[in-house]
Protein backbone atom coordinates (compact mmCIF):
# COMPACT_ATOMS: atom_id res chain seq x y z
CA UNK A 1 0.00 0.00 0.00
CA UNK A 2 2.56 2.50 0.77
CA UNK A 3 4.38 1.43 -2.12
CA UNK A 4 0.74 2.23 -3.69
CA UNK A 5 0.69 5.73 -2.42
CA UNK A 6 4.31 6.95 -3.56
CA UNK A 7 3.14 5.75 -6.76
CA UNK A 8 -0.28 7.86 -6.80
CA UNK A 9 2.07 10.98 -4.90
CA UNK A 10 4.09 11.00 -8.01
CA UNK A 11 1.31 10.28 -10.45
CA UNK A 12 -0.16 13.35 -9.09
CA UNK A 13 3.41 15.03 -9.53
CA UNK A 14 3.61 14.39 -13.09
CA UNK A 15 0.33 14.87 -13.67
CA UNK A 16 0.87 18.17 -12.58
CA UNK A 17 4.07 18.16 -14.66
CA UNK A 18 2.45 17.18 -17.64
CA UNK A 19 -0.31 19.60 -17.02
CA UNK A 20 1.84 22.33 -17.07
CA UNK A 21 4.46 21.44 -19.75
CA UNK A 22 1.16 21.52 -22.12
CA UNK A 23 -0.18 24.73 -20.99
CA UNK A 24 3.81 25.95 -21.26
CA UNK A 25 3.65 24.42 -24.64
CA UNK A 26 0.32 25.53 -25.81
CA UNK A 27 1.35 29.34 -24.76
CA UNK A 28 4.23 28.89 -26.47
CA UNK A 29 2.55 27.59 -29.72
CA UNK A 30 -0.14 30.38 -29.76
CA UNK A 31 3.06 32.64 -28.62
CA UNK A 32 4.42 31.82 -32.19
CA UNK A 33 1.49 31.59 -33.75
CA UNK A 34 0.91 35.12 -33.21
CA UNK A 35 4.13 35.92 -34.19
CA UNK A 36 4.44 33.96 -37.20
CA UNK A 37 4.32 35.78 -40.95
CA UNK A 38 4.38 33.41 -43.89
CA UNK A 39 6.56 34.32 -46.71
CA UNK A 40 7.75 33.05 -50.34
CA UNK A 41 10.94 30.44 -50.18
CA UNK A 42 13.75 31.17 -51.60
CA UNK A 43 15.15 28.04 -53.03
CA UNK A 44 17.78 26.19 -52.01
CA UNK A 45 20.60 26.06 -54.71
CA UNK A 46 23.00 23.97 -53.25
CA UNK A 47 24.13 20.34 -54.94
CA UNK A 48 26.50 19.08 -57.64
CA UNK A 49 25.09 19.68 -60.91
CA UNK A 50 25.90 18.09 -64.24
CA UNK A 51 25.51 20.15 -67.63
CA UNK A 52 22.88 18.21 -69.29
CA UNK A 53 21.90 20.46 -72.61
CA UNK A 54 22.09 19.20 -75.80
CA UNK A 55 22.42 22.39 -77.69
CA UNK A 56 26.01 24.03 -79.04
CA UNK A 57 27.49 20.40 -78.18
CA UNK A 58 30.41 20.96 -80.64
CA UNK A 59 31.25 24.11 -78.94
CA UNK A 60 30.77 23.31 -75.74
CA UNK A 61 33.20 20.57 -76.43
CA UNK A 62 35.82 20.79 -78.92
CA UNK A 63 35.06 24.16 -79.20
CA UNK A 64 33.62 26.61 -82.11
CA UNK A 65 34.53 26.07 -85.58
CA UNK A 66 37.26 29.15 -86.74
CA UNK A 67 35.57 32.02 -87.88
CA UNK A 68 32.47 31.15 -86.78
CA UNK A 69 30.60 34.03 -85.31
CA UNK A 70 26.93 33.25 -86.27
CA UNK A 71 24.47 34.29 -84.00
CA UNK A 72 26.73 36.91 -81.96
CA UNK A 73 25.80 40.34 -81.96
CA UNK A 74 29.26 41.42 -82.35
CA UNK A 75 30.63 45.22 -83.50
CA UNK A 76 32.64 45.29 -86.44
CA UNK A 77 35.50 46.44 -84.03
CA UNK A 78 34.94 43.03 -82.52
CA UNK A 79 35.01 41.18 -85.57
CA UNK A 80 38.24 42.87 -86.77
CA UNK A 81 40.09 41.50 -83.69
CA UNK A 82 38.30 38.30 -83.73
CA UNK A 83 39.62 37.65 -87.47
CA UNK A 84 43.30 38.69 -86.13
CA UNK A 85 43.20 36.06 -83.61
CA UNK A 86 45.24 32.59 -84.00
CA UNK A 87 44.93 29.98 -81.57
CA UNK A 88 48.61 30.24 -80.85
CA UNK A 89 47.56 33.11 -79.05
CA UNK A 90 46.96 31.30 -76.16
CA UNK A 91 50.06 29.57 -76.63
CA UNK A 92 51.08 33.16 -74.94
CA UNK A 93 51.88 32.65 -70.82
CA UNK A 94 49.95 36.01 -70.57
CA UNK A 95 47.43 35.61 -72.35
CA UNK A 96 46.02 31.57 -71.40
CA UNK A 97 43.19 32.44 -69.28
CA UNK A 98 41.04 34.69 -71.17
CA UNK A 99 38.75 32.61 -72.92
CA UNK A 100 37.08 31.73 -69.35
CA UNK A 101 35.70 34.13 -68.33
CA UNK A 102 32.52 33.96 -66.03
CA UNK A 103 30.23 33.74 -69.12
CA UNK A 104 32.14 30.01 -69.73
CA UNK A 105 29.77 28.72 -67.55
CA UNK A 106 27.16 28.90 -70.21
CA UNK A 107 29.37 27.74 -72.78
CA UNK A 108 30.93 24.79 -71.54
CA UNK A 109 29.76 20.98 -70.56
CA UNK A 110 31.09 21.37 -67.51
CA UNK A 111 29.09 20.50 -64.17
CA UNK A 112 29.37 22.37 -60.64
CA UNK A 113 28.90 22.41 -56.92
CA UNK A 114 26.36 25.41 -55.46
CA UNK A 115 27.00 26.34 -51.81
CA UNK A 116 26.00 28.38 -49.34
CA UNK A 117 27.97 30.57 -47.29
CA UNK A 118 25.67 31.62 -43.87
CA UNK A 119 25.86 34.01 -41.00
CA UNK A 120 27.12 32.19 -38.06
CA UNK A 121 24.79 33.94 -36.15
CA UNK A 122 21.03 35.32 -37.97
CA UNK A 123 21.91 31.72 -40.52
CA UNK A 124 21.05 34.00 -42.92
CA UNK A 125 22.53 33.46 -46.39
CA UNK A 126 25.47 35.71 -46.88
CA UNK A 127 26.30 34.13 -50.53
CA UNK A 128 25.77 31.63 -53.05
CA UNK A 129 28.75 30.26 -54.25
CA UNK A 130 29.40 28.19 -57.64
CA UNK A 131 32.78 26.30 -58.40
CA UNK A 132 35.06 26.99 -60.78
CA UNK A 133 36.01 24.37 -63.20
CA UNK A 134 40.01 24.01 -64.45
CA UNK A 135 39.96 27.27 -66.42
CA UNK A 136 36.71 29.01 -65.02
CA UNK A 137 37.59 31.19 -61.73
CA UNK A 138 34.96 30.30 -58.70
CA UNK A 139 31.99 32.61 -58.35
CA UNK A 140 30.98 34.28 -55.12
CA UNK A 141 27.05 35.65 -55.61
CA UNK A 142 27.17 38.22 -52.62
CA UNK A 143 23.13 38.29 -51.42
CA UNK A 144 24.20 40.92 -48.05
CA UNK A 145 23.24 43.61 -50.32
CA UNK A 146 26.89 44.98 -50.32
CA UNK A 147 28.35 47.72 -52.75
CA UNK A 148 29.97 46.74 -55.79
CA UNK A 149 33.07 48.23 -56.03
CA UNK A 150 33.79 51.57 -57.17
CA UNK A 151 34.45 51.99 -60.33
CA UNK A 152 37.97 51.96 -60.69
CA UNK A 153 38.90 49.20 -58.74
CA UNK A 154 40.88 46.30 -60.14
CA UNK A 155 38.97 44.10 -62.96
CA UNK A 156 39.47 40.51 -62.22
CA UNK A 157 38.61 37.27 -64.37
CA UNK A 158 35.99 36.56 -61.36
CA UNK A 159 34.99 40.12 -61.47
CA UNK A 160 31.86 40.66 -58.25
CA UNK A 161 28.92 39.09 -58.45
CA UNK A 162 25.65 40.57 -56.62
CA UNK A 163 21.96 38.55 -56.43
CA UNK A 164 18.72 39.01 -55.29
CA UNK A 165 15.88 36.75 -55.60
CA UNK A 166 13.12 37.22 -57.76
CA UNK A 167 10.12 34.62 -56.97
CA UNK A 168 12.08 31.13 -57.79
CA UNK A 169 14.99 32.90 -59.41
CA UNK A 170 18.49 34.21 -58.27
CA UNK A 171 19.41 37.20 -60.20
CA UNK A 172 22.95 37.63 -60.41
CA UNK A 173 25.23 40.31 -62.02
CA UNK A 174 28.74 40.50 -62.62
CA UNK A 175 30.87 43.33 -63.13
CA UNK A 176 34.43 44.10 -62.73
CA UNK A 177 35.31 41.67 -65.03
CA UNK A 178 38.94 41.86 -66.61
CA UNK A 179 38.65 41.49 -70.71
CA UNK A 180 39.35 38.59 -72.32
CA UNK A 181 37.55 36.65 -74.48
CA UNK A 182 33.73 36.05 -75.25
CA UNK A 183 34.06 32.90 -77.03
CA UNK A 184 36.94 30.42 -77.55
CA UNK A 185 37.34 31.42 -81.27
CA UNK A 186 38.19 34.75 -80.82
CA UNK A 187 35.74 36.99 -80.26
CA UNK A 188 36.81 39.81 -77.92
CA UNK A 189 35.05 40.92 -74.65
CA UNK A 190 36.19 43.95 -72.63
CA UNK A 191 35.98 45.34 -69.05
CA UNK A 192 33.42 47.18 -69.22
CA UNK A 193 30.82 43.59 -70.24
CA UNK A 194 28.36 42.99 -67.69
CA UNK A 195 26.83 39.30 -67.13
CA UNK A 196 23.18 38.68 -65.95
CA UNK A 197 22.49 35.64 -65.32
CA UNK A 198 19.17 34.29 -64.10
CA UNK A 199 19.32 31.01 -62.26
CA UNK A 200 15.94 29.12 -61.78
CA UNK A 201 15.92 25.97 -60.59
CA UNK A 202 12.63 23.33 -61.12
CA UNK A 203 12.69 19.96 -59.36
CA UNK A 204 16.15 18.76 -60.24
CA UNK A 205 16.48 21.12 -62.86
CA UNK A 206 18.50 24.14 -62.85
CA UNK A 207 18.38 26.71 -66.35
CA UNK A 208 20.64 29.60 -66.12
CA UNK A 209 19.46 32.36 -68.69
CA UNK A 210 22.72 34.51 -69.41
CA UNK A 211 22.17 38.00 -70.48
CA UNK A 212 25.61 39.31 -71.37
CA UNK A 213 25.97 43.34 -72.65
CA UNK A 214 28.89 44.71 -73.85
CA UNK A 215 29.21 48.59 -75.04
CA UNK A 216 32.78 47.92 -76.83
CA UNK A 217 32.16 44.85 -78.67
CA UNK A 218 28.32 43.42 -78.90
CA UNK A 219 25.59 45.38 -80.23
CA UNK A 220 23.07 43.84 -78.68
CA UNK A 221 22.96 41.59 -75.80
CA UNK A 222 24.09 38.43 -76.15
CA UNK A 223 21.80 35.80 -74.43
CA UNK A 224 22.67 32.12 -74.12
CA UNK A 225 21.11 29.39 -72.14
CA UNK A 226 22.55 26.30 -70.19
CA UNK A 227 20.81 23.56 -68.34
CA UNK A 228 22.09 21.69 -65.35
CA UNK A 229 20.74 18.15 -64.18
CA UNK A 230 20.92 18.20 -59.98
CA UNK A 231 23.02 14.87 -58.75
CA UNK A 232 21.30 14.46 -55.10
CA UNK A 233 22.20 11.11 -54.81
CA UNK A 234 25.76 10.77 -56.43
CA UNK A 235 29.32 11.83 -55.76
CA UNK A 236 31.22 14.96 -56.85
CA UNK A 237 32.85 12.94 -59.17
CA UNK A 238 29.42 12.07 -60.90
CA UNK A 239 28.82 15.54 -62.71
CA UNK A 240 31.99 16.13 -65.55
CA UNK A 241 34.05 19.32 -64.16
CA UNK A 242 32.35 19.00 -60.69
CA UNK A 243 35.69 18.15 -59.04
CA UNK A 244 38.41 19.71 -60.90
CA UNK A 245 40.82 22.05 -59.64
CA UNK A 246 39.15 25.57 -60.25
CA UNK A 247 42.23 27.67 -61.27
CA UNK A 248 43.75 28.21 -64.90
CA UNK A 249 47.15 27.98 -64.31
CA UNK A 250 49.37 29.54 -66.96
CA UNK A 251 52.19 27.62 -68.48
CA UNK A 252 54.94 27.57 -70.89
CA UNK A 253 53.62 24.91 -72.95
CA UNK A 254 55.11 25.28 -76.79
CA UNK A 255 57.92 27.64 -76.05
CA UNK A 256 58.94 26.65 -79.74
CA UNK A 257 55.95 27.91 -81.23
CA UNK A 258 55.83 31.23 -81.00
CA UNK A 259 59.96 32.18 -80.40
CA UNK A 260 59.38 35.84 -78.85
CA UNK A 261 56.58 36.73 -81.59
CA UNK A 262 53.30 38.11 -80.61
CA UNK A 263 50.78 35.43 -82.75
CA UNK A 264 48.11 37.29 -84.95
CA UNK A 265 47.12 37.93 -88.50
CA UNK A 266 47.59 41.40 -89.16
CA UNK A 267 44.86 41.59 -91.41
CA UNK A 268 41.23 39.91 -91.23
CA UNK A 269 41.96 39.15 -95.15
CA UNK A 270 44.81 37.52 -94.57
CA UNK A 271 43.06 35.00 -91.84
CA UNK A 272 43.59 31.13 -93.41
CA UNK A 273 40.31 30.27 -91.86
CA UNK A 274 37.85 33.25 -92.90
CA UNK A 275 36.12 30.46 -95.32
CA UNK A 276 36.61 27.50 -92.97
CA UNK A 277 32.64 27.37 -91.77
CA UNK A 278 31.42 28.43 -95.46
CA UNK A 279 33.50 25.42 -96.86
CA UNK A 280 32.54 22.65 -94.72
CA UNK A 281 28.62 23.16 -94.20
CA UNK A 282 28.01 25.83 -97.21
CA UNK A 283 26.89 28.54 -94.55
CA UNK A 284 27.50 32.07 -97.07
CA UNK A 285 30.12 34.49 -94.89
CA UNK A 286 27.74 36.88 -94.35
CA UNK A 287 25.91 34.60 -91.46
CA UNK A 288 29.11 32.96 -90.86
CA UNK A 289 30.38 36.28 -89.77
CA UNK A 290 27.80 37.01 -87.84
CA UNK A 291 26.28 40.30 -86.28
CA UNK A 292 22.65 41.00 -84.31
CA UNK A 293 21.27 40.33 -87.81
CA UNK A 294 22.47 36.99 -87.92
CA UNK A 295 20.59 35.84 -84.75
CA UNK A 296 17.17 36.64 -86.03
CA UNK A 297 14.62 34.39 -87.74
CA UNK A 298 14.46 36.41 -91.41
CA UNK A 299 18.19 35.98 -91.48
CA UNK A 300 17.31 32.95 -92.70
CA UNK A 301 14.86 33.75 -95.09
CA UNK A 302 17.59 36.51 -96.69
CA UNK A 303 20.33 33.48 -97.12
CA UNK A 304 17.79 30.95 -98.22
CA UNK A 305 18.49 31.61 -101.83
CA UNK A 306 22.44 31.14 -101.33
CA UNK A 307 22.28 28.07 -99.12
CA UNK A 308 21.83 24.40 -100.43
CA UNK A 309 23.11 21.61 -97.49
CA UNK A 310 25.79 20.08 -98.59
CA UNK A 311 25.61 16.69 -99.93
CA UNK A 312 27.79 15.00 -98.43
CA UNK A 313 27.33 13.17 -94.97
CA UNK A 314 28.71 14.28 -92.12
CA UNK A 315 32.35 14.10 -91.40
CA UNK A 316 32.88 16.75 -88.54
CA UNK A 317 31.54 17.15 -85.28
CA UNK A 318 28.30 14.95 -85.91
CA UNK A 319 27.57 12.95 -83.25
CA UNK A 320 28.32 13.81 -79.48
CA UNK A 321 25.23 14.50 -77.00
CA UNK A 322 25.15 16.17 -73.39
CA UNK A 323 27.96 15.20 -71.82
CA UNK A 324 27.73 16.19 -68.62
CA UNK A 325 26.65 13.24 -66.69
CA UNK A 326 29.82 11.07 -65.94
CA UNK A 327 27.75 7.65 -66.68
CA UNK A 328 27.01 8.58 -70.11
CA UNK A 329 30.80 8.86 -71.54
CA UNK A 330 31.55 11.19 -74.72
CA UNK A 331 33.09 8.19 -76.15
CA UNK A 332 30.46 6.18 -75.74
CA UNK A 333 28.15 8.20 -77.08
CA UNK A 334 30.15 9.52 -80.46
CA UNK A 335 30.35 5.49 -80.62
CA UNK A 336 26.93 4.71 -80.79
CA UNK A 337 26.32 7.63 -83.64
CA UNK A 338 28.88 5.45 -85.76
CA UNK B 1 -9.65 30.13 -59.83
CA UNK B 2 -8.68 30.14 -63.53
CA UNK B 3 -5.37 30.06 -64.75
CA UNK B 4 -5.45 33.80 -66.13
CA UNK B 5 -5.97 34.66 -62.66
CA UNK B 6 -3.54 33.05 -61.41
CA UNK B 7 -1.11 34.21 -63.92
CA UNK B 8 2.38 34.44 -62.16
CA UNK B 9 3.82 36.66 -65.30
CA UNK B 10 1.81 37.75 -68.62
CA UNK B 11 3.38 35.83 -71.47
CA UNK B 12 1.17 37.25 -73.93
CA UNK B 13 2.56 39.33 -76.78
CA UNK B 14 4.68 39.74 -79.60
CA UNK B 15 8.38 37.58 -79.33
CA UNK B 16 10.91 36.38 -81.36
CA UNK B 17 13.53 33.45 -81.17
CA UNK B 18 17.06 34.53 -80.72
CA UNK B 19 19.36 31.99 -82.29
CA UNK B 20 22.17 32.12 -80.60
CA UNK B 21 23.26 28.36 -79.77
CA UNK B 22 22.79 25.26 -82.29
CA UNK B 23 22.91 27.76 -85.51
CA UNK B 24 23.60 25.72 -88.27
CA UNK B 25 21.14 22.89 -87.15
CA UNK B 26 18.23 25.88 -86.82
CA UNK B 27 18.46 28.63 -89.22
CA UNK B 28 19.52 26.59 -92.29
CA UNK B 29 18.58 23.07 -92.82
CA UNK B 30 21.58 20.84 -91.87
CA UNK B 31 23.02 18.34 -93.82
CA UNK B 32 22.86 14.50 -93.81
CA UNK B 33 24.44 13.41 -90.71
CA UNK B 34 24.41 16.20 -88.94
CA UNK B 35 22.86 15.06 -85.61
CA UNK B 36 24.93 16.59 -83.00
CA UNK B 37 23.47 17.14 -79.68
CA UNK B 38 20.61 15.01 -80.20
CA UNK B 39 21.21 11.70 -77.68
CA UNK B 40 19.83 10.18 -80.54
CA UNK B 41 19.66 6.29 -80.27
CA UNK B 42 20.76 3.42 -83.47
CA UNK B 43 16.86 3.21 -84.69
CA UNK B 44 17.13 7.43 -85.13
CA UNK B 45 19.80 6.87 -86.49
CA UNK B 46 19.24 4.83 -89.32
CA UNK B 47 16.09 6.44 -89.52
CA UNK B 48 17.37 9.79 -90.27
CA UNK B 49 20.01 8.19 -92.45
CA UNK B 50 17.73 6.61 -95.09
CA UNK B 51 14.91 9.85 -94.77
CA UNK B 52 14.40 11.63 -97.67
CA UNK B 53 12.80 14.91 -97.43
CA UNK B 54 10.98 14.75 -100.86
CA UNK B 55 9.45 11.48 -99.98
CA UNK B 56 7.90 13.22 -96.67
CA UNK B 57 6.95 16.84 -98.76
CA UNK B 58 5.30 13.83 -101.59
CA UNK B 59 3.38 12.29 -98.66
CA UNK B 60 1.79 15.87 -97.51
CA UNK B 61 3.81 15.39 -94.11
CA UNK B 62 5.99 18.92 -94.68
CA UNK B 63 4.70 19.83 -91.15
CA UNK B 64 6.46 17.06 -89.21
CA UNK B 65 9.24 19.38 -88.15
CA UNK B 66 6.72 21.93 -86.77
CA UNK B 67 5.69 19.38 -83.79
CA UNK B 68 5.24 20.64 -80.49
CA UNK B 69 8.98 18.88 -79.52
CA UNK B 70 10.92 20.83 -82.04
CA UNK B 71 8.64 24.06 -82.86
CA UNK B 72 10.33 26.34 -80.04
CA UNK B 73 13.79 25.67 -81.24
CA UNK B 74 12.69 26.67 -84.92
CA UNK B 75 13.71 30.64 -85.94
CA UNK B 76 9.93 32.15 -85.57
CA UNK B 77 8.39 34.80 -83.86
CA UNK B 78 5.30 33.51 -81.21
CA UNK B 79 2.33 35.83 -80.96
CA UNK B 80 0.76 34.43 -77.37
CA UNK B 81 -2.84 35.71 -76.03
CA UNK B 82 -5.07 34.25 -73.46
CA UNK B 83 -8.04 32.35 -75.86
CA UNK B 84 -9.79 31.66 -72.40
CA UNK B 85 -9.58 32.43 -69.27
CA UNK B 86 -8.06 28.77 -68.96
CA UNK B 87 -6.38 28.40 -72.24
CA UNK B 88 -3.14 29.87 -73.36
CA UNK B 89 -2.78 30.74 -77.75
CA UNK B 90 0.83 30.38 -78.85
CA UNK B 91 1.18 30.53 -82.36
CA UNK B 92 4.74 30.99 -85.15
CA UNK B 93 4.45 32.78 -87.57
CA UNK B 94 6.99 29.81 -89.22
CA UNK B 95 4.81 26.79 -90.01
CA UNK B 96 2.03 28.75 -89.06
CA UNK B 97 1.21 26.92 -85.90
CA UNK B 98 -0.96 26.91 -82.67
CA UNK B 99 -0.66 25.13 -80.04
CA UNK B 100 -3.20 25.25 -77.23
CA UNK B 101 -2.07 25.76 -73.31
CA UNK B 102 -4.66 24.54 -71.18
CA UNK B 103 -5.00 24.82 -67.26
CA UNK B 104 -7.88 22.44 -67.19
CA UNK B 105 -7.82 19.34 -68.28
CA UNK B 106 -8.21 19.04 -72.34
CA UNK B 107 -10.30 17.06 -73.98
CA UNK B 108 -9.08 13.31 -75.35
CA UNK B 109 -9.00 13.62 -78.89
CA UNK B 110 -6.48 11.65 -81.41
CA UNK B 111 -2.96 12.24 -81.59
CA UNK B 112 -1.92 15.39 -83.18
CA UNK B 113 1.59 17.58 -84.39
CA UNK B 114 0.76 19.96 -81.65
CA UNK B 115 -0.35 16.91 -78.90
CA UNK B 116 -1.97 17.80 -75.43
CA UNK B 117 -0.98 20.53 -73.23
CA UNK B 118 -1.52 20.80 -70.11
CA UNK B 119 -0.51 23.88 -68.03
CA UNK B 120 0.15 24.99 -64.59
CA UNK B 121 1.56 28.09 -62.66
CA UNK B 122 4.11 26.70 -60.12
CA UNK B 123 4.85 29.49 -57.77
CA UNK B 124 7.86 29.73 -55.14
CA UNK B 125 6.41 27.47 -52.46
CA UNK B 126 5.31 29.21 -48.96
CA UNK B 127 7.31 28.56 -45.88
CA UNK B 128 6.75 29.75 -42.08
CA UNK B 129 8.59 32.50 -40.49
CA UNK B 130 9.10 33.76 -36.83
CA UNK B 131 8.28 36.92 -36.09
CA UNK B 132 5.49 39.51 -37.68
CA UNK B 133 2.28 38.44 -37.93
CA UNK B 134 -0.42 37.35 -39.70
CA UNK B 135 -1.23 33.38 -41.72
CA UNK B 136 -0.68 31.94 -44.59
CA UNK B 137 -3.46 33.99 -46.30
CA UNK B 138 -1.53 37.36 -45.80
CA UNK B 139 1.61 36.27 -47.65
CA UNK B 140 2.20 38.37 -50.45
CA UNK B 141 0.91 37.22 -53.75
CA UNK B 142 3.85 35.67 -55.59
CA UNK B 143 4.77 38.02 -59.14
CA UNK B 144 7.15 35.86 -60.23
CA UNK B 145 7.24 31.48 -60.80
CA UNK B 146 7.21 29.34 -63.82
CA UNK B 147 4.73 27.91 -65.94
CA UNK B 148 4.69 24.02 -66.22
CA UNK B 149 3.93 22.81 -69.56
CA UNK B 150 3.30 18.86 -70.11
CA UNK B 151 2.71 17.64 -73.09
CA UNK B 152 1.59 13.89 -74.67
CA UNK B 153 -0.65 12.67 -77.34
CA UNK B 154 1.82 13.43 -80.39
CA UNK B 155 1.60 12.23 -83.40
CA UNK B 156 5.45 11.36 -85.05
CA UNK B 157 7.59 14.26 -86.37
CA UNK B 158 11.26 15.54 -86.62
CA UNK B 159 13.46 16.91 -84.48
CA UNK B 160 15.41 18.26 -87.14
CA UNK B 161 14.71 18.98 -90.90
CA UNK B 162 17.32 15.97 -91.72
CA UNK B 163 15.21 12.88 -90.70
CA UNK B 164 15.75 12.82 -86.79
CA UNK B 165 13.03 11.37 -85.52
CA UNK B 166 10.37 11.36 -82.55
CA UNK B 167 8.22 8.82 -82.10
CA UNK B 168 4.66 8.90 -81.20
CA UNK B 169 5.27 8.08 -77.29
CA UNK B 170 7.42 11.49 -77.30
CA UNK B 171 6.27 12.92 -73.97
CA UNK B 172 7.37 17.03 -73.31
CA UNK B 173 7.86 18.75 -70.62
CA UNK B 174 8.71 22.34 -70.33
CA UNK B 175 9.32 25.31 -68.08
CA UNK B 176 8.62 28.68 -69.38
CA UNK B 177 10.61 31.91 -67.75
CA UNK B 178 10.01 34.91 -67.85
CA UNK B 179 13.00 37.24 -66.90
CA UNK B 180 13.25 41.29 -67.49
CA UNK B 181 16.30 43.45 -66.98
CA UNK B 182 15.53 46.59 -67.51
CA UNK B 183 17.65 48.42 -70.65
CA UNK B 184 18.14 44.74 -72.25
CA UNK B 185 14.93 43.51 -72.41
CA UNK B 186 12.24 41.10 -71.55
CA UNK B 187 13.47 36.94 -72.11
CA UNK B 188 11.40 34.13 -72.57
CA UNK B 189 13.32 31.08 -71.84
CA UNK B 190 12.13 27.72 -72.53
CA UNK B 191 13.40 24.78 -71.04
CA UNK B 192 12.65 22.14 -72.70
CA UNK B 193 13.15 17.88 -71.53
CA UNK B 194 12.26 15.90 -74.53
CA UNK B 195 11.76 11.79 -73.72
CA UNK B 196 11.32 9.45 -76.25
CA UNK B 197 11.50 6.15 -75.60
CA UNK B 198 11.89 4.95 -78.95
CA UNK B 199 14.49 6.81 -80.53
CA UNK B 200 16.77 9.22 -77.68
CA UNK B 201 18.75 7.01 -75.51
CA UNK B 202 18.51 10.13 -72.60
CA UNK B 203 16.92 13.20 -72.07
CA UNK B 204 17.17 15.51 -74.28
CA UNK B 205 17.34 18.75 -73.33
CA UNK B 206 17.29 22.03 -74.59
CA UNK B 207 16.32 26.14 -73.76
CA UNK B 208 15.40 28.35 -76.43
CA UNK B 209 14.98 32.05 -75.49
CA UNK B 210 12.74 34.75 -76.78
CA UNK B 211 12.91 38.47 -76.55
CA UNK B 212 9.93 40.74 -75.96
CA UNK B 213 8.91 42.85 -79.79
CA UNK B 214 6.98 46.53 -79.05
CA UNK B 215 4.37 44.81 -81.63
CA UNK B 216 3.60 42.51 -84.67
CA UNK B 217 5.53 44.37 -87.53
CA UNK B 218 7.75 41.86 -87.88
CA UNK B 219 4.81 38.72 -88.11
CA UNK B 220 5.41 37.08 -91.07
CA UNK B 221 3.42 33.74 -91.69
CA UNK B 222 5.44 30.66 -94.02
CA UNK B 223 3.89 27.24 -94.73
CA UNK B 224 5.63 24.80 -93.38
CA UNK B 225 8.68 23.16 -95.38
CA UNK B 226 11.52 20.80 -95.11
CA UNK B 227 13.84 22.72 -97.45
CA UNK B 228 14.06 25.78 -96.18
CA UNK B 229 14.83 27.02 -91.98
CA UNK B 230 11.21 28.39 -91.56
Amino acid sequence: MHGVSINTQNRRHADSGIKWRRGGLLAAVVCLMLQTSWARAEVDLSGTYAAVQGEDTQIRTEGPDFADYTGIPLSDEARAAALSYTPSTISEVDRQCVPYKIHYLLQAFWGFRVWATTDPISGKVVAWNYSGTTDRQPTTIWMDGRKPPADTALATPGGFTSGVWKGNTLVATTTHLQDGLLTRNGVPASDKEVVTMFLTRVDNVLTITGVIQDPVFLTAPYVLTNVFSALPNQGFGSAIGASLPATCMPAEEVPSVLNGKVPSYLSPDLNPNLNTVSSLYNIPRESTLGGEQTMYPQHSDQIQSKYRPPAAYCTVSCCGAAMGLGNLGYAKQVLQCK
Amino acid sequence: MNGKAQALFDPSGDWVALVTQDWRYRMVVPGPGQYSGIPLNLAAKQFADNWKAADYTAAGKACAAYGAPALMMAPTRLRISWQDDNTLRVETDAGQQTRLLHFRDPAPGAASLQGDSKAQWLAPPLVMNFGGGGGPSAAPAPKYGVLRVSTNNLQAGLLRKNGVPYSDKTILQEDWMLNSLPGAGEYLTISAIIKDPEYLRADYYVAPVFVRESDASKWQPAPCTLTAAR
